[in-house]
């Protein structure tokens, strides 16, 4: 990527705007900043992919399928770490002149502000989920505890769903902070060029976006509200009933792709369906290196005593097994 | 998936011993009590020294089979320069380190069979039969192996 080469033109820029002291620069506007976050979700997801990548030469097949969350992570960190925490511009703030200075615009936000929204874009989102999905139950239907009321019955995703709404609004009515971390860390937008009357009404705003959306929120919390209080009724009418109720574990849908159904993975003759591990039909076929196949769980568990084809004897790693999909 | 495999296996060896003339030396192979301790019976082959004797190999599977080798050894006693006169243990390749789960119970009780007719005397067992073979006197190997047989393996099964 070519950050190194931003970095010093907009060493320049800023030394040429920061005597520009007395004069505060103009704030962005909404289409700016949505067309500047496009461009970086858009470098995001390349800078994803080559991380990816990377990660797989490094680890194996399996581990890219497992750990995605943590994949996405890094290379959002990544690409904040480069260019924002670095004090560079990102690529899609580039591409419409923004530049980040203070809540009162004045000033160009401190290392520190800027680390702290490299934590709060990247990291904490991905660590506050991880620790709510395990403090709170995810299901959201009759749980074991039949009294819930209706703050109980708000869940976590329904929470921040209605937060970052709520936010997203904001920002279409004021066009000040695209994302949540960013309000929180002040790092406002301002474009690093003077705007003129003319070219600010030809933009537009999002103003009635922003109006559906507040629209939208009450209309459920409306609907939340008559739920919960029509649910207290009838539950209270059938308390007895669901007491008696044993609890049926629900069938956990497998992702398990199991070639005794002839409809799976038709490519696969019917003579090499079978596993030589479990002589069995295969149960997520891999791939070994040398072509061989068998189930997932089969030839991983041979592969971490053998490193070695139980065909072929060729040689054969975990991380080369390729499962097929 | 050890039980499952050993499920797998059961089904197809009787199948396999009454059907096919490749498996005529071996007379059964059956569990004992559960899908983890079998019992097979292994006939010598008519062309060797070995040949009217019968012989029980005593099997073990372990848990983890077949990412582990069965554990197999000889009940009744057989004078082979790969096979422990005393213990009954078995040296062969398969068994120990170059197994693969290619190999099925039945398949090995094959290769055993195999080894009766073409020891390898580089890793004896049974140093007297084995420097017998060593030094090429084959009446004299022959003529022990026939003595033995006859003393241990006529009606043992
Ligand atoms: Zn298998
Ligand atoms: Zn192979």
């Amino acid at each position: 990527m070519s950050e190194g080469l931003e970095s010093d033109g907009l060493k320049r820029d800023q030394q040429a705007l920061v005597p520009v002291q007395d004069h505060v620069l103009p704030f962005a506007d909404a289409p700016s900043i949505v067309r500047a976050h496009q461009k970086d979700s858009y470098f995001e997801s390349v800078l994803r992919d080559k991380v990816q990548g990377a990660v797989q030469v490094l680890t194996g097949q399996r581990f890219i399928h497992t750990h995605p969350d943590e994949i996405t992570v890094a290379a959002k960190a990544l690409y904040v770490g480069l260019t924002t925490v670095l004090g560079s511009r990102t690529l899609g703030e580039e591409y419409t002149d923004l530049m980040y200075v203070t809540r009162d615009g004045k000033r160009i936000p401190k290392l520190l502000r800027r680390l702290g929204f490299l934590a709060s874009y990247s990291i904490i989102p991905y660590v506050i989920t991880r620790i709510l999905r395990r403090l709170l139950p995810v299901d959201e239907g009759e749980g074991a505890s039949s009294k819930k009321n209706w703050f109980q019955s708000l869940s976590y995703s329904k929470i921040l769903d209605t937060l970052l709404n709520v936010h997203l609004a904001l920002f279409y009515f004021n066009g000040a902070y695209y994302d949540l971390a960013k309000r929180i860390f002040g790092l406002r937008y301002a474009f690093g060029h003077r705007v003129d009357k003319e070219e600010q009404l030809s933009r537009g705003g999002y103003e009635l976006l922003g109006g559906l959306i507040f629209t939208q929120i009450a209309f459920k919390a409306i609907k939340h509200f008559s739920e919960s209080f029509q649910n207290d009724r009838t539950r209270k009418s059938n308390t007895e009933v669901s007491d008696n109720i044993t609890g049926v574990p629900p069938s956990v849908p497998s992702n398990d792709i199991d070639l005794s159904n002839p409809k799976l993975l038709k490519f696969i003759p019917d003579f090499s369906r079978n596993c030589m591990l479990c002589l069995s039909p295969m149960t997520n076929p891999s791939c070994a290196p040398c072509g061989h196949l068998f189930c997932w769980n089969c030839i991983s568990d041979w592969s971490r005593d053998h490193p070695e084809c139980p065909l072929c004897r060729q040689a054969l790693t975990e991380q080369s097994i390729l499962p097929l999909r | 998936m050890a039980t499952k495999r050993l499920m797998k296996e059961y089904n197809s060896i009787q199948k396999a011993l009454s059907d096919t003339q490749e498996y005529e030396n071996i007379v059964s192979l059956e569990p004992t009590g559960d899908l983890f301790s079998w019992c097979g019976v292994i006939r010598g082959p008519s062309n060797s020294p070995f040949q009217a004797g019968t012989w029980k190999i005593k099997i073990e599977v372990p848990q983890n089979y077949p990412i582990a080798p069965p554990k197999m050894k000889f009940v009744n006693k057989l004078c082979h320069p790969n096979v422990n006169f005393q213990t009954g243990e078995i040296c062969l390749d398969i068994l120990q380190n170059q197994w693969t789960p290619a190999w099925t119970l039945l398949t090995t009780m094959s290769a055993i069979l195999l080894l009766l007719q073409d020891p390898e005397p580089t890793s004896p067992l049974n140093i007297d039969i084995s420097n017998l073979l060593k030094s090429g006197d084959i009446k004299a190997y022959n003529g022990l192996i026939r003595f033995y047989t006859h003393k241990y393996a006529i009606d043992s099964v």
